[in-house]
Formats: structure tokens, C-alpha cells, sequence
């Protein structure tokens, strides 16, 4: 292997390498070869350097190149490769010394360095799960190496952040493709945007999966191929599904429990349709004017014919059988008004968490249960700070305690930075794509399980389809391509996934 | 520093003086033009330091090496050991110090790396000096130089950053440059002076941006057309990066020359009296 250059000091903190190659790149993974021991770095940071000279040198130099110009005359940097090179700033990633270990000792001075590659690094393949999402990354290079999650990490959950137009839509219908693949975890993916099922105009979506068997579609509009439309019972709603999406006084709220105490399971049906005086009647004790309020805002709520009375029907049980068996559900809520839109994902939410309890707490079913990923977009709008009005946020209530009940959280998110750090911290896992935003990227740098602070720049350059995952099962933050989807996506159904059942989980 | 109004006046007194000597009187027919051209050149240069200063005798250290470019990098360099040598009363030279026995010393070692150097060059090439290779500061040393330059078809050229050459009574290199800008000379340039022993002297401006022109003797004129292709280096613009590069090689730095010191400390600890009072004063307590 081609050696790029050579150590010249620093400190266990940093490294500084000098190499004549101008083409090393931030995120960069490169081996300094220290007789056994073979000390992995990361390029965080390059410098221009100059031997022998200052500042004022370079100064100078360039003043007689722009005075050769004006001339029109040519100036020569003699002997180039020895007076200017790069410094390269790099972490130390670890060593690996029959099997991979923290580094505890610098590498020698002067030790040679190398570029990495799949041989290298082919040490990293222990810490990588089943569900691939892309291969590892050294700057713009893939290395022949799949970098996935591990079905143990999904109730810990997952935060996907990137500004728009970095990979997000793409690396979760990757993800989504490996969960189909893989057959042990259930995905339910909740999209506002309509991007998943057929990838719109440019792409490709989950209607393309040849897996057919193994990915089931709710809709709100007309598909051209195989769904089912979003129909919730009435039933299936629970008081505490609006508090999600409304602030209300006390006096509404006690409107709501009385409510529950006189019509039963046919609590909503009845607010909707009563007229306000025979509710009135029936719930003693409640003003007329909150139910007023409250019949609006049902009213603002179901425009929509998402809701129906027929208690045969049961979406969210459905969704939750379906999860159980490893799918992915696809719930396309792109044809709703926003609060609409946010009841059905806080409806869903909110019975898969407590479905998963109720497995939890039921002898019979303990140990059969698999996790499930519940994917969130523009997860800021349901992940926010704490909010003295709204007082339930199944959202953030799944991330503190779902990893108990095997149920865990993609948030995606574009604006970590309005993300409530207290649940921001619960995420075990995060997969950062390009972010222009410099708040956001401090907020994950200081919510990551891995210290990522000396990756700003790598952050701030990152492509599209370039990422880092952080987590705490992985001895550094990896870096990692996402592939397209278009490419990961199967010729043929191929066979059923056998089914795995975490028997280890409760 | 806020100086006093008088020492302006009495700087323009002097300069006052200067004045006659800052003529332009070379007519611009008399340059001509240098065309740029590659090839191969071999720098020689040499270094030296004192080591010990002892009043009536000094130790010193010198050595010489050479740098061989082929284009804009350098292909070969040769430099060699550092040599010490002790100096006593019998060399004091006319100023009542040792510059001129030490320089004297060196510029035998250069001598010797130059004649080495050209065993290995080729003809057509270029072995460029630091220094003149005529008159009164050239000396003896050049003439072997020379005469197996020729034997081997070399080129040869001294390039001297200070001269005492005068043309008409004036300083050479200043009415060069003064008339050169007078008569639209385009650069690069140089004007031959005068032809001594098969040796051309004249005053080159190697660069177009250069605000330098030397004293450069030379046994061909083609050989300014190579010199100033070397010339280019943005950090040195007009003067040849070959010696720069020499200069810079064969320099015994000052980590090298304290190394020296100490080293000859040590060994001479228990000699009473070699020890520079200087070095007492210098160091604070």
C-alpha cells in the first residue's frame, strides 16, 4: 500500500499527518502501519503547509505570482512537493491489534500512513446489524464493508437528520427494504408527503418492491396499485389521542372525561352528533360554551371521511397485526389536513405502544414479540419542547419508555434544533446526512452517544447520500453511503423471509 | 520610534551626495533581450560559522555542496561533511579578524564541490557560483573551475549579489537598472560590460517582476537564458532558485552551529580560559 505521509506530532486528541497528496479528503480513513499495531485515523480537518517559510512567505510569494500576472509573466514554485504539502488533522480512531481496541498510546514518530482499505477495516464487520442502510464510507470512497442496524437497536430508537435534498426519503426507504428483507422487525412508516409508495416523478418507491407480501399500504388518496383506504373507528380514538393535537381548558377537558363516563366507547360518535343542548343535558355540570368549542374543533378535525362509526373496523389493530408479522405498513396521510393527519399518527402511535405493553404485561405472549420502528416525519412538530398546554406526546412518551416494550422511534427530522434535547437524548442511534444548519449540528453533537465534535467539518461537507451514524454499539461515529433505493431494490420477490422472533426481549 | 527632525535632514544631505552616481547613461541598444529556456543547472555554494572566538585564534566550521535542477525540481544534491578548523594569530587578516582566511577556507571547499559537480554534469549544462568569477574578489579559485568547465563543455556563471563594479565611474548595477527603465528595456535582460580571460561580466535582470538586477559573469551568454528560466520561483522572482536552494543546503543553521558549540564546550571544560566572555554576559544572572 502507497504510503501519503507521515506522522509529525500532536497529542492523543489529534494527530497531525504531512502529505504531499492534495487529494485526501475530510473524513478520510486512513492506517498508520506502527510496526504490529495498526492505528486507524480520521481526517478532520486539512491544512495548508509550507517548510521553512511563515504566513508572511506565502504572502510574498503570492504577491510576486500576482505581479507576474499583471505582466503577463510566469512565475515557477521550484521544487513544490517539498516546500508545500498538507497537514492533515486527524482523530485516532483505535487500533487494531488482533481485533480492534481504543487507542491507548500514540503511534511512533514519523510512522508512515496509508490510505485504508476493505482489508483494514474488514474489523468493523462485528459491529454491524442485518439491516443494511449503505457501506462504510472514508471520504467520497465506499469501502467494501455494509454498514447496518441491528434489530436490538430499533427500540432505542433512531433520529435521521439532513437538510432537504440530503438522502432522508432515500435512506428510509433503504431501510425499509432491508427491514423487508430481513423479516424480524415490524416498520411503520407515516408519511405526510406521499413520497413512499410510488417515489414520485424522479424516483422509485415501495410499490416497486417486488416483495409484494411483505409491505402493506393505508391511504387517504387513491393508489394505482393494491391498498387499503385510512378508516379509524370512532372507537379507536381516545381521549388522550386529542390532547396530543389540542390544547384544552380544564373545563373542556372534564367536558371530554364526562363525556366518557355517559356514552362508553360511543364517546366521540356522541359529541359529533348531539346538538349542545341535549349534551348539555346528558353531561351535567359542563358549560355550553365548551361544547361548543369542543364540537368545532371535532368538527375542523374529521372533514375527511378517515373516521367511521363501524366498530367492526379496526385499522389500528390491523397495522399492529401486520408489524407483528415483520411488514412494513405504509400509511400515506398526504391527502389529510395537517391536524388530521397528525390524530391518524398519534392514533397509530399510541395503540402500537400499548398493544406492545399489553404484550408486555401478558404472560402468554411474553417472548414473542419483534420491534417495531415507528417513523416520524418532520419529527419537530411532535418532538417539541414541553409545552405547558398540550399535556400528552405519545411521541415523546414512546421514546422515554417504548425501549421496554420493544417499540421504537424514527424521528426525521430536517430542524433537530427544535427538537426537545431531553427526548432528543433518548435516541441511541443517529444517522446525520448533510446539515447546513450550524444550531442543528450542535444540538447533535451534544445529544450523540459518540463524541462527533471533531466532525463538524466532515458534517458540513457532507453530499448527498453521505452520512455518519452514531451509536453506542460502534466503536467510532461511521461513516457511511447510502446507496440509491432504486439500486437496492430486488428483480424478484425472492423467498420469504423466515421468521424471527426475538425470544430474548422480554 | 519618533526619531528627531534633523536626522532627515541630515539622510537628504546624503543622499544629496549619492545623487551624481544615479545616472542612466547605458544606451537601451546596449541590452539585450534574455530568452527564457530550460535546462539543467548545477548550484555550488558553501557555508560556514565560528565556533569559538579566542581573540588570537578562532575555531570554525564551513562546508560546501551542490544542487543539481533538471526543470522546476531538484534531481540530485550533494553536500558535504561540516569541516572545523582552527585558525591562530599567523592568519589574522588586515581588519585584525579571521573573515578573510575563513572565507578563503570556504571558498577552497566550493572549489572543490564545483570541480566535483562538473565531473558529473554534462555539456550544456549550467554550473552556476555564488560570486564573481573575474576580478578582484574571484581570486585564483575560479581558474580551475573554469578550464575543467571548458574541458566538459559546461557553462559556466557567478552570480554576486554585491558588487563594487562601477561603469564610467558609476555603480554598475544601479545605472543599469536606471537606464534600463529609462529606455523601455522589456525584461528580461542583461548588458555585457566587459570581456576578461574568455569570461563575459555584465549586469542581467532575470525576471520579469524582479526589482533586483547582479553582477553576473558568465563563459556564455546562452547560459542567462537557462539561469533565467530558473529565476522564477515566486519567493526569490529574479534571482536563480538553484543557488537559493544551495544557499539554504549547505547554511549551517543555528541548531547545527550551537550543537557544535556545545559539543566543543564540553570537550574543552577543563581548559581554563576557552570559554567566550560573551557567552557570560549573554547569559543574564
Amino acid at each position: 500500500m502507497m504510503t501519503i505521509g507521515r506522522i509529525t506530532g500532536r497529542d492523543m486528541t489529534q494527530i497531525r499527518v504531512r502529505t504531499a497528496e492534495t487529494d485526501v479528503e475530510v473524513g478520510e480513513i486512513l492506517v498508520a502501519d506502527d510496526g504490529g499495531a495498526r492505528f486507524l485515523l480520521r481526517v478532520v480537518n486539512i491544512v495548508y503547509g509550507i517548510e521553512g517559510g511563515s504566513d508572511e512567505w506565502a504572502d510574498r510569494a503570492a504577491g510576486s505570482m500576482i505581479a507576474a500576472d499583471r505582466v503577463g509573466g510566469e512565475t515557477v514554485m521550484h521544487d513544490e512537493d517539498r516546500r508545500l504539502y498538507n497537514g492533515l488533522e486527524c482523530t485516532i480512531l483505535g487500533r487494531i491489534d488482533d481485533g480492534f481496541k481504543r487507542a491507548k498510546s500514540l503511534p511512533r514518530h514519523f510512522t508512515p500512513v496509508r490510505r485504508a482499505d476493505g482489508t483494514d477495516l474488514a474489523v468493523l464487520a462485528e459491529c454491524m446489524g442485518p439491516l443494511s442502510v449503505g457501506s462504510l464510507r472514508s471520504g467520497s470512497r465506499e469501502i467494501d464493508l455494509a454498514v447496518g442496524l441491528d434489530p436490538g437497536e430499533i427500540p432505542y430508537h433512531i433520529g435521521i437528520f439532513a437538510t432537504t435534498g440530503m438522502g432522508k426519503s432515500n435512506l428510509m426507504k433503504v431501510l425499509a427494504s432491508s427491514m423487508i428483507g430481513h423479516g424480524g422487525c415490524g416498520m411503520l412508516i407515516l408519511d405526510p408527503h406521499g413520497e413512499y409508495y410510488d417515489g414520485g416523478v424522479s424516483g422509485k418507491g415501495l410499490i416497486h418492491d417486488p416483495r409484494r407480501g411483505r409491505i402493506q399500504v393505508y391511504s387517504s388518496r387513491d393508489l394505482s396499485g393494491p391498498h387499503r383506504s385510512i378508516a379509524i373507528s370512532s372507537r379507536e380514538i381516545e381521549i388522550e389521542d386529542l390532547m396530543n393535537i389540542y390544547t384544552f381548558s380544564r373545563a373542556q377537558s372534564d367536558a371530554f372525561q364526562s363525556a366518557r363516563r355517559v356514552y362508553k366507547d360511543r364517546w366521540l360518535d356522541s359529541l359529533m352528533r348531539k346538538e349542545v343542548n341535549e349534551l348539555a343535558n346528558d353531561l351535567l355540570g359542563t358549560q355550553d360554551v365548551s361544547l361548543h368549542v369542543i364540537k368545532r374543533r371535532l368538527a375542523n378535525l374529521f372533514r375527511s371521511n378517515i373516521l367511521t362509526e363501524d366498530a367492526t373496523i379496526s385499522m389500528t389493530g390491523n397495522i399492529h397485526r401486520e408489524l407483528s408479522e415483520g411488514k412494513v405498513v405504509l400509511v400515506d396521510t398526504s391527502a389529510l389536513g395537517e391536524t388530521e393527519e397528525l390524530l391518524v399518527s398519534v392514533v397509530l402511535a399510541r395503540a402500537v405502544l400499548n398493544r406492545n405493553k399489553e404484550s408486555f404485561l401478558d404472560p402468554a405472549k411474553q417472548g414473542r414479540s419483534i420491534p417495531m420502528l415507528i417513523s416520524i416525519e418532520e419529527a419537530q412538530r411532535v418532538l417539541y419542547r414541553p409545552d405547558e398546554g398540550r399535556t400528552r406526546n405519545i411521541f415523546a412518551e414512546i421514546a422515554r419508555e417504548g425501549r421496554k416494550f420493544n417499540t421504537g422511534l424514527c424521528a426525521i427530522s430536517q430542524q433537530p434544533k427544535l427538537i426537545d434535547p431531553e427526548v432528543l437524548s433518548q435516541f441511541n442511534t443517529h444517522v446525520i446526512l448533510g446539515l447546513s444548519d450550524r444550531k442543528d449540528r450542535e444540538i447533535l453533537r451534544d445529544s450523540a452517544k459518540q463524541d462527533i465534535g471533531p466532525l463538524a467539518n466532515e458534517i458540513q461537507t457532507l453530499m448527498a447520500g453521505e452520512a455518519v451514524l452514531t451509536s453506542p454499539g460502534r466503536p467510532f461515529p461511521i461513516p457511511l453511503k447510502v446507496p440509491l433505493y432504486e439500486d437496492v431494490i430486488p428483480t424478484d420477490g425472492g423467498a420469504e423471509p423466515k421468521r424471527r422472533t426475538d425470544d430474548l426481549f422480554y | 520610534m519618533l526619531l528627531p527632525d534633523y536626522y532627515e535632514e541630515d539622510l537628504a544631505e546624503v543622499l544629496k551626495g549619492l545623487e551624481p552616481n544615479l545616472a542612466s547613461d547605458m544606451p537601451a541598444g546596449d541590452f539585450i533581450e534574455i530568452q527564457p529556456t530550460d535546462g539543467r543547472v548545477c548550484a555550488v555554494d558553501g557555508g560556514s560559522a565560528v565556533l569559538f572566538d579566542g581573540g588570537s585564534f578562532t575555531i570554525a566550521a564551513a562546508r560546501a555542496g551542490s544542487v543539481l535542477y533538471d526543470g522546476p525540481a531538484s534531481v540530485d544534491e550533494e553536500v558535504s561533511r561540516i569541516s572545523i578548523r582552527l585558525f591562530g594569530s599567523n592568519e589574522i587578516d588586515s581588519d585584525g579578524g579571521f573573515m578573510e582566511p575563513i572565507s578563503s577556507w570556504r571558498a577552497g571547499l566550493e572549489e572543490a564541490a564545483s570541480i566535483e559537480a562538473i565531473g558529473d554534469l554534462e555539456t550544456g549544462d549550467v554550473l552556476a557560483i555564488d560570486g564573481a568569477l573575474v576580478g578582484a574578489g574571484a581570486g585564483s579559485r575560479t581558474e580551475r573551475i573554469l578550464s575543467a568547465a571548458a574541458d566538459r563543455g559546461v557553462r559556466v556563471v557567478g552570480v554576486s549579489k554585491k558588487t563594487r563594479l562601477v561603469h564610467v565611474g558609476r555603480p554598475a548595477v544601479m545605472n543599469a537598472m536606471l537606464s534600463a527603465e529609462a529606455g523601455g528595456v522589456g525584461r528580461p535582460w542583461y548588458v555585457p560590460l566587459m570581456d576578461r580571460g574568455g569570461v563575459t561580466t555584465s549586469i542581467a535582470m532575470l525576471h520579469s517582476i524582479s526589482t533586483f538586477a547582479f553582477r553576473i559573469d558568465h563563459t556564455d551568454p546562452s547560459a542567462l537564458d537557462v539561469l533565467a528560466a530558473a529565476s522564477g520561483d515566486p519567493v526569490y522572482p529574479g534571482y536563480p532558485y538553484p543557488l537559493a536552494r544551495a544557499h539554504n543546503a549547505v547554511a549551517i543553521h543555528k541548531p547545527t552551529s550551537r550543537g557544535l558549540r556545545s559539543l566543543l564546550a564540553e570537550m574543552c571544560r577543563e581548559l581554563d580560559g576557552l570559554e567566550d566572555f560573551h557567552d557570560v554576559l549573554d547569559r543574564n544572572w
